[in-house]
């Protein structure tokens, strides 16, 4: 057999380095997405693409039509009218501002393309430009997000004509607008970042500052923000301000740049990336939202501190109380990341607070929404222990009773989280009363917290009943829905004593009083919880053996 | 493409493969603590070590997959992310890389001509044939068994041109015939001028190689001749023992 020529690739003896035919090279890797392509067009179920498009396009007439009938069609007054255009810009820029730092945070973390892992390792290490590899699938990636941008924001204000008046065409128009610049800026900043002109941390820092000063701006505390001027795009059918310009311009010159510019991606990011990305998305269509929790930590490289930050708990508190002293540790090796992450998190619970105390009631939302995220980062040794059954099985104590002591420690950091909160609120609005309503609602604020972040941990742990298998099929859909509902619900629930003290505050009573009044249903609810968490087993053992199922 | 043969360098010429102050720390954990190391022109080197001792950190930031805390890879003298640099380097890491919806035969053609080849060498259809898929060729690697597409990865990284070859953990999964066929397309490479790294647990091929290169947790051990690491991983084995 003839010696395999290896080495045609080798060292020449002219020069120590090949000369490069690029066009050449740039060619077979268009020849090659060509090939793929028609192979997959090749392979598609054109009946099931075309039923999957029907059923959209169902669900899309469906939305419209129940959204359309929650808005009404009772016009507003002229003063009413006045109040929407002085204030939804601003909501609608705080709204932007978030969504552009999401796309800077993905950029941070080698997105927001999400390659093939194939494509990383053959087109990447080629030797053929990366921002030519990488031009197709960011342009592919844009004009999607442009095109599902515009349809959505288009779709949702086409329906401002039924209360604000005028044609739903400009409405519609505007709309699309408006979402089309916003994908156009939040897919160009995270282009931009991951091409690593600077370091991560500038672009991260313009986007925590715009959604800060967008969040100021919405609430009065800070003069007009750049993202205010995007929003009033999608109030141009009523008062057109020219200064929406601005930011259309700045989402044409961001993709541009960076799409010049992507060459710069961190093959390592990517790489990262490839694997996680997918099983994330898996994870998200199957509301599996610890797996989704521990793939973002993955994706931003979240690792426990080999030095933990404060001593082991002494020894014969450990002895007696074992559960919350291996529960200290998990905390004492957080990384700065996460320890940084929730301090923001708690301080922003704060200033929420403030803006619906001082009104803004639907805020109630965001500030429950908030204290459900962090308390997911603080029962994170629960969750450890329902993702490791085995271990939590072979412990010599009943499961119930093992998960109930691991609920001490989340309470513990969510009371430090909640004093967080009540310091940044007194920092935005310095008054005694923020400390006379703050430090009441800071157990209810633990507790719901907590509460819901169990339930979504616990829920995970199979009990072995197969109750899944005897449930009816019709009860499937809404069960799904109340357990993805049901536990940010309770930790809103939790944020309900601080809007009674407002309105307590507002009819001339004592606010304080108010808040310690409405907290103890709260911290009943937190109780009722953590009895589901000691005896779900045997109440699903139970259910399966009433119902004559049961595992096998 | 013909056969060439390897030269001498000239005693000026940058190395093929120079590692300087080269270190991966995970937060503060060192996968590979600062390391220095020079390959000149057409030596093989086996690389050994036990799990987590930092050989497939080394190899991957050698390839431009990982990124270093700090130091940097050099390719015949230029950055390891320049075009020059990545048109010299071929890597063969430790899990076949393979695109599910194109036939062996399309891997080899299109990565071939990625590489500045015309994707019809009579040499591509000669590596096929010498790893023993060429009866396989129009078939997606997707169908295949782990130990096909360990050989399919192999053609892969071998139906380019190169001068620098790393490869990681490349005998897992093999079958006698596949291993030999390896070792002999290792050696030729290396014959033909190519500089060779390879990784490996396998004691049975270290004696196939001039230099051998041991890491312990993360830091550079032993550096010398390829006979040494039997005594070297003896001894450690006994220690373990």
């Amino acid at each position: 057999m003839s010696e395999v020529p290896i080495s045609s690739a080798g060292p020449t003896d002219e020069a120590s380095l090949r000369p490069l035919d690029e066009p050449a090279m740039r060619q077979a890797v268009v020849d090659m997405r060509r090939r793929r392509q028609r192979r997959r067009l090749g392979n598609h179920e054109w009946g099931e693409l075309a039923y999957r498009v029907y059923t959209t396009t169902l669900a899309a007439i469906v939305a419209v039509v129940f959204a359309s009938g929650l808005i009404g069609d009772d016009r507003l007054d002229a003063s009413a009218r006045a109040d929407f255009l002085r204030q939804a810009p601003a909501w609608f820029g705080l709204g932007a501002a978030v969504v552009v730092l999401i796309g800077i945070r993905s950029g941070a973390r080698g997105g927001p393309l999400a390659l093939e892992r194939q494509d990383v390792h053959h087109l990447l290490l080629a030797p053929v430009d990366r921002a030519f590899v990488l031009r197709r699938p960011a342009v592919g990636l844009l004009s999607y997000a442009c095109l599902g941008g515009a349809i959505l924001t288009g779709l949702g204000a086409g329906l401002f004509d039924q209360r604000l008046g005028g044609a739903s065409l400009p409405w519609f128009a505007c709309g699309a607008l408006f979402g089309a610049t916003l994908a156009a800026l939040a897919i160009g900043a995270g282009l931009l970042t991951s091409s690593r002109l600077t370091s991560r941390w500038v672009p991260l820092g313009i986007g925590w500052a715009l959604v800060l000063w967008a969040l100021g701006d919405a609430t009065g505390y800070a003069p007009t923000a750049p993202t205010t001027w995007l929003g009033s795009i999608v109030v141009w059918p009523l008062s057109v301000d020219l200064l929406g310009l601005v930011p259309i311009g700045v989402a044409v010159a961001l993709p541009l740049i960076g799409l010049l510019t992507i060459g710069g991606l961190s093959v390592e990011a990517a790489t990262r990336r490839t694997a996680l990305v997918g099983q994330l998305r898996f994870a998200v269509t199957q509301q599996d939202l610890r797996t989704v929790v521990l793939l973002r930590r993955q994706l931003a490289q979240e690792r426990p501190r080999t030095r933990p930050w404060f001593p082991a708990t002494p020894g014969p508190v450990a002895r007696r109380f074992p559960v919350f002293a291996r529960d200290m540790r998990s905390v004492a090796r957080w990384p700065i990341v996460r320890v940084a992450r929730v301090l923001v998190l708690g301080a922003s619970i704060g200033v929420v607070a403030r803006a619906t105390w001082a009104g803004t009631t639907p805020l109630v939302l965001v500030m429950g929404a908030l204290a459900y995220v962090v308390a997911l980062d603080a029962i994170e040794p629960l969750a450890q222990d329902v993702d490791h059954p085995g271990l939590l099985g072979s412990l010599p104590e009943i499961e119930g009773m093992v998960m109930v002591k691991h609920l001490a420690q989340p309470v513990l950091v969510m009371v430090g989280v909640g004093l967080v909160a009540v310091g940044a609120a007194y920092t935005v609005s310095p008054d005694p009363l923020v400390w006379q309503v703050g430090l009441p609602m800071v157990l209810p604020t633990a507790f719901a917290g907590v509460g819901g972040a169990a339930v979504t941990v616990v829920s995970e742990v199979d009990t072995g009943t197969g109750d899944d298998a005897v449930m009816p099929p019709e009860v499937a859909g809404p069960r799904l829905l109340f357990r993805t509902v049901w536990p940010p619900a309770v930790a809103v629930i939790g944020m309900l004593p601080l809007l009674a003290a407002r309105v307590a505050s507002e009819a001339g009573k004592d606010p304080a009083a108010a808040v310690t009044t409405w907290a103890i249903p709260v911290v009943v609810l937190g109780m009722l919880i953590v009895g589901w968490v000691r005896f779900r087993a045997d109440i699903h053992e139970s259910i399966a053996t009433a119902t004559g199922g049961g595992a096998a | 493409m013909s056969p060439r043969k390897s030269r001498q360098p000239e005693i000026s010429e940058p190395s093929a493969l120079e590692v300087v102050g080269l270190s991966k720390f995970y937060g503060d954990v060192a996968a590979l603590e600062e390391t220095d190391l020079e390959v000149p022109f057409g030596q093989s080197v086996v690389l050994v070590g036990h799990n987590g001792s930092g050989k497939s950190t080394l190899l991957s930031m050698a390839a431009g997959v990982l990124e270093p805390t700090g130091g940097e890879v050099l390719v015949h003298g230029e950055h390891n992310g320049t075009l020059s640099a990545r048109a010299e380097l071929s890597w063969l890491p430790d899990n076949p890389v393979l695109y599910d919806d194109l036939s062996l035969w399309e891997h080899v053609e299109f990565i071939n001509r990625m590489h500045g080849g015309t994707g019809d060498d009579p040499f591509l259809d000669e590596l096929l044939e010498r790893l023993g898929v060429d009866d396989r060729r129009d078939h997606l690697p997707s169908q295949f068994s782990r130990g096909l597409r360990q050989k399919s990865a192999i053609a892969v990284a071998l139906c380019r041109p190169f001068s620098v070859l790393l490869v990681d953990e490349p005998f897992v999964g093999l079958d006698a015939s596949g291993r030999l066929a390896l070792l002999e397309l290792l050696d030729e490479a290396r014959a033909n001028g190519a500089t060779v790294v390879v990784a490996t647990h396998d004691p049975d091929v270290i004696d196939r190689f001039e230099r051998g290169i041991m890491l312990e947790n993360g830091e550079l051990v032993h550096d010398g001749p390829a006979r040494e690491l039997h005594d070297l991983l003896g001894a450690d084995d006994r220690r373990a023992g």
